[in-house]
């Protein structure tokens, strides 16, 4: 999966006065996530260009990652459910070049065809790392969402996210990260508007104190004429230890607290515990999620429920010898009585 | 902090094409640099028709 577009704006934070933001930045992650799933190469490299600034310097502390990553592990195993069916057929065209054809049929206003072009450019970092890495795909009443990828420098990595909707810009970011030896540092820009003098930044750094723990902070400000007083700033703190097998990593700041665990049971199945509280609205979800990897059946699932009474699956499978992968989500929840079901199918990739 | 309000008319068109072009030019943009890239060696040349078919 495409997770490394997860432009994320942290989720909650703004969540009253930034609405528009932080929904527009979940729906590039959903886009992210319903975007070509396949060019195997392609997702690869990306877990992979992460693992290498891990692994590279062993010896020392090493590279922790981006902020952005930092409860990847644990968000990795819950279910990304879908409605509906779905049927992609993926095309590798070339090595460079890969497009999709998504017909999604469901309630929402998703629904309906899409068109995805992938290009990968010609620098090469490592064997399996090619720069730029440019994404698209639009909608048959025009809906665009663009993505560009660029790893400048060895060290420094810039990405650009767009969404056009109704011929209006819903979201842009550009984030640029700089990797230092033992430290991460971010900086995204989020909707500038020069006109009406508005926006949003968000400063990242995660610092490497030692192999196992990784502390951070975060300092997200937002301008413009909506937002009371012309601007407002939150400062929150991050920090990750790595265990073992197990994984903690959390971030606490004044709207809100998010804590996560992650851990590697078996090599069938791993699972992850997740605390989510937001102070502003008063509300707090307690997630617990599992994923099972069946190598042998060429299946994958993952699991969840949590304190709102959701439980909710997706499992997916490869139908080989076809180049095909089944999909099945089913999402319930036992207080308002629903249920959603998706099937997908995706051909290739 | 103030553009005038003719800078700011003029800025917002200029930003207004820039976002049409963005717009409209984007996905073309990615199928011309991979048609240019051209098709893996040994394999058949690229048409119009590689994007449809398998």
């Amino acid at each position: 999966m495409f997770c490394w577009i997860k432009t994320k704006l942290d989720n909650s934070k703004f969540s009253c006065k930034m609405g528009n933001v932080s929904a527009s930045a979940k729906s590039l992650q959903n886009s992210a996530a319903t975007t070509p799933s396949g060019l195997p190469e392609l997702s690869k490299d990306l877990e992979a260009s992460s693992d290498t600034n891990k692994s590279q310097n062993d010896e020392d502390r090493g590279n922790p990652g981006t902020m952005e990553e930092l409860h990847k592990k644990c968000k990795d195993v819950m279910p990304t459910n879908f409605e509906g069916a779905k049927f992609m057929i993926q095309k590798g065209i070339s090595y460079h070049f890969q497009v999709t054809h998504t017909l999604n049929l469901c309630t929402s206003n998703s629904s309906g065809y899409r068109f995805g072009a992938i290009y990968v450019g010609t620098k090469q970092l490592s064997p399996s790392e090619l720069y730029p890495v440019i994404l698209g795909d639009i909608d048959p009443s025009g809906n665009v969402n663009a993505n560009i990828i660029h790893q400048v420098t060895p060290k420094l990595r810039c990405k650009f996210a767009s969404q056009i909707q109704n011929s209006k810009v819903t979201a842009a970011q550009l984030t640029t990260d700089y990797k230092g030896n033992d430290y991460t540092a971010s900086l995204t820009v989020a909707n500038p508007n020069v006109i009406n003098e508005s926006g949003v930044l968000v400063g990242h750094y995660l610092q490497a104190v030692s192999k196992n723990l990784a502390l951070g902070a975060e300092l997200a400000y937002q301008y413009g004429p909506a937002v009371p007083g012309g601007q407002m700033a939150i400062v929150s703190a991050a920090a990750r230890y790595v265990n073992g097998l197990a994984t903690w990593s959390g971030t606490a700041g004044v709207s809100g607290l998010h804590l996560c665990y992650y851990r590697k049971s078996s090599e069938q199945l791993q699972f992850g515990v997740e605390v989510d509280t937001n102070f502003r609205v008063q509300e707090a979800v307690g997630t617990l999620g599992y994923q099972i990897d069946l190598p042998k059946a060429d299946v994958v699932f993952r699991g969840m429920i949590d304190t709102n009474w959701n439980v909710a699956a997706v499992m997916e499978k490869k139908l080989q010898p076809l180049n095909f992968t089944l999909a099945l989500s089913g999402i319930l929840n036992h207080t308002k009585n629903q249920f959603k079901l998706g099937v997908g199918l995706i051909i290739g990739g | 902090m103030g553009l005038s309000p003719d800078a700011k008319e003029r800025l917002g068109f200029v930003f207004e094409v820039t976002k049409t072009i963005f717009h409209w030019g984007f996905i073309p943009a990615v199928l011309y640099l991979g048609f240019k890239k051209g098709a893996d060696p040994g394999n058949p040349e690229l048409t119009l028709f590689s994007l449809f078919l398998a």
